[in-house]
């Protein structure tokens, strides 16, 4: 597929490139430092902030839940940041995919961020800095849904309500206590607004998908399309956060009510808590995601080689971290219960079966996501290597060249295959 | 579309409309058992005004039924739980102060509240432990009443109280998390036994005690539950003394000390030396649950 399809018709000019560049890399690097200074008070948040009790009847630890609510809110961010480094690495040149990659910085920091540092200090500077970050990425979410994939506003008119949304956003993030800011307008407003904005943001892209893409287009953004409207949900989360995301932490009952309720109904308030924060979050990652698809799927940006590389990687630590810490755990009990200490067998021993493991996890990984992303190249590859099996065997020139011509036409699917045989060399 | 995918969709929606008729009839039935309407005889409850009669009934609403541990320090009621799945669970600002009942509560309706709970119309309350108080003499809940209605005014207007989803299956699974509906309205009050050193008194006083440690105080398996003031605890290693220093400081003799946050021994410790010796003398008599001891 060529990979002009999705140039914009101008680009700006490369002053403004290069500060929209360096704008990527501060924020980014402002994430970076934020999210690593902010995780410790996360973690001390969600144990102060969550019933004992309850965990205790669930038979958990705090720290476990503290652990477990931490690291989905990292996801949420690694996810995000390495998607966004990957384009802007790759692709930093091209205005449309520079502001991908802030809005996928972005979108995928601000609601941890607010996590971390929503009971900061109101003057202090992180949570100045979150307030910036926030709104780049309310801004650049809802933006996109007007301008994606070619940077020019379709229809026309979505212009205007891009530019309103900036404003309402900005007043409402940075100057909250003004009479004018969204934040003072009352649910039902704000819930009316939100809702016509997420409208004529979905409606644009249908609009320019029906009418204005061509077919390469949209091949090539229908997933980066789900992504974006899903991300409407954003304003939402962060202004109406009682409709969509459940509370992270919960004031502790006292004892005695608790005791004559039971504790039923309380561990069954924090497992309901628990599975709407992980629902919550895993529908965080489905903007990054469908962008990834868009990337591999349909070499969007022509950037899919490295995305691949970096899924297979992925996708093959988390697997070996997986089967490392079952292996310990399960050898370390076997172990235990046989010789009555066996840690250290059961490390070394996971440890070895690791480092085996590596290369044919690696293939089946890599084999898995081009079956999945690369149907083509992956069908090539098994065409190709049942040729050469077929070519070991095969001594007759005319079924040679039938089942060449057929692989041929089955890897590269031409309009028409011929084969020039060189003669024999005339005598005389 | 595949068939099997067909078929799943299909049973998915049959599951999904059958968990909104089951939520559906389950509303129906709590909401029906909130809305009725408990008639009580009229008893009449002389409420005491002597000095003496208010002093006893502030003893008794702080150190022996604690009810500042739901209604809050100064009694001016609190949101004591707000979860958009379990709801709001409110405990009433009990002062003269805007948002309380005590401008609007007579006599009546403070008896119905505490021994039947109910609420002035005569609808269930669920929040209030009022199986527990159910057999309060007729002179102290005179004495607490006159307590009450001596407070200082708070101004605290506080929200309704809202069940949510896991509320009422609470409620459908335990029904005593509508004392009405368990509590015997019919039953005539004795009088409080004679203040002194005695098992009866001993166990008259530990009725508040029994919502964390449950009715054989043995203790309940849940985290936070009372621990087991049976024989088969660790009470018997206990002398008296120790017991009595326990409850006011919050030190055991052996191990962690107790935690504020699940015992208040801060307001428990505020019984008199007589109350605590009665109290252990009717510990001293409690078999285990199983019967040993």
């Amino acid at each position: 597929m060529q990979n002009a399809a999705l140039n914009p018709p101008s680009s700006p000019a490369r002053p403004a490139l290069n500060l929209g560049r360096l704008l990527w890399l501060l924020i980014t690097l402002t994430i970076v430092a934020l999210v690593v200074s902010g995780t410790p008070q996360l973690f001390q948040r969600l144990v102060q902030g969550v019933d004992e009790r309850s965990i205790q009847d669930l038979g958990w630890t705090v720290n476990g839940y503290a652990g477990y609510l931490s690291s989905l809110n990292l996801l949420v961010v690694l996810t995000h940041l390495v998607i966004g480094v990957i384009v802007f690495w790759r692709r930093s040149r091209d205005p449309m995919a520079l502001a991908v990659a802030l809005a996928l910085v972005t979108n995928g920091a601000w609601l941890p961020l607010t996590l971390m540092y929503g009971q900061a200090d109101p003057a202090g500077l992180p949570l100045a800095l979150v307030h910036v970050i926030t709104y780049v990425g309310l801004v650049t979410g809802i933006g996109l849904l007007f301008v994606f994939p070619d940077g020019r506003f379709v229809p026309t008119w979505t212009r205007a309500l891009a530019g309103g949304w900036a404003g309402l956003s900005f007043l409402a993030i940075f100057f909250p206590g003004t009479p004018v800011s969204f934040t003072r307008w009352g649910v039902p407003l704000q819930l009316l607004v939100l809702l016509a904005l997420a409208g004529a943001g979905v409606f644009a892209q249908l609009f320019r998908y029906l009418r204005v893409s061509s077919p390469l287009q949209r091949q090539q953004t229908k997933w980066a399309i789900l992504g974006l409207t899903l991300a409407v949900s954003g304003p939402f989360g962060y202004f109406l956060p009682f409709v969509i995301v459940p509370a992270l932490t919960s004031p502790e009952v006292p004892n005695i009510l608790y005791q004559r309720v039971g504790s039923t109904l309380f561990t069954f308030s924090l497992l309901a808590r628990l599975t709407g924060l992980t629902l919550f979050h895993l529908a965080l990652l489905i903007f990054p995601i469908s962008f990834v698809v868009a990337i591999l799927r349909y070499r969007l940006w022509d950037i899919d080689a490295l995305i691949n590389r970096t899924l297979v990687y992925a996708a093959l630590t988390g697997s070996l971290a997986l089967i490392y810490l079952a292996g310990v755990a399960a050898l370390g009990g076997i172990f235990r219960g046989l010789t009555g200490q066996g840690d250290q067998l059961a490390i070394v021993v996971t440890t070895l079966a690791i480092a085996a493991l590596f290369n044919p996890l690696r293939g089946r990984i890599q084999n898995g996501i081009d079956r999945r992303f690369y149907r083509r190249r992956y069908d090539a590859a098994r065409a190709l290597e049942s040729f050469s099996g077929t070519a070991r065997d095969q001594v007759e020139l005319e079924d040679l060249s039938q089942v060449l011509l057929r692989v041929v036409d089955e890897c590269m699917q031409p309009v028409q295959t011929s084969i020039w045989l060189r003669g024999p060399p005339r005598a005389g | 579309m595949p068939k099997s995918l067909r078929y799943l969709l299909i049973l998915l929606s049959c599951a999904v409309g059958l968990a909104v008729l089951a939520v559906l009839m389950m509303n129906q039935r709590v909401d029906a058992r909130l809305a009725r309407v408990y008639r009580m005889p009229s008893e009449t409850l002389t409420i005491p005004s002597d000095p003496a009669a208010i002093e006893r009934g502030e003893h008794l609403v702080n150190a022996v039924y604690l009810c500042e541990l739901c209604h809050g320090e100064d009694l001016g009621g609190q949101l004591q739980f707000d979860d958009p799945l379990s709801g709001q669970i409110v405990a009433s600002n009990l002062t003269a102060g805007r948002g309380g009942v005590g401008d609007e509560f007579t006599a009546a309706d403070w008896e119905r509240a505490i021994r039947h709970g109910l609420g002035s119309d005569g609808r269930p309350l669920i929040e209030m432990p009022s199986n527990t108080f159910a057999d309060i003499a007729d002179r102290d809940l005179g004495a607490v009443i006159a307590y009450l209605r001596s407070l200082p005014p708070v101004d605290r207007e506080l929200p309704e109280r809202k069940l949510g989803l896991l509320y009422r299956i609470s409620v459908l699974l335990d029904p005593s998390l509508i004392p009405a509906e368990v509590i015997d309205h019919s039953a005539v009050h004795p009088p409080a036994p004679a203040s002194g050193i005695t098992v009866e008194y001993g166990r008259y006083l530990t009725r508040a005690c029994t919502i964390c440690h449950k009715d054989n105080l043995a203790g309940g398996p849940s985290a936070g539950a009372g621990l087991d003031l049976t024989r088969a605890g660790d009470l018997p290693n206990w002398t008296e003394a120790e017991f009595r220093h326990a409850l006011r400081t919050g030190e055991r003799p052996r191990g962690a000390d107790l935690d504020p946050k699940l015992m208040p021994y801060q307001l428990v410790g505020k019984m008199t030396d007589a109350e605590l010796a009665a109290i252990w003398l009717y510990l001293q008599t409690l078999q285990s649950s199983s019967g040993e001891g």
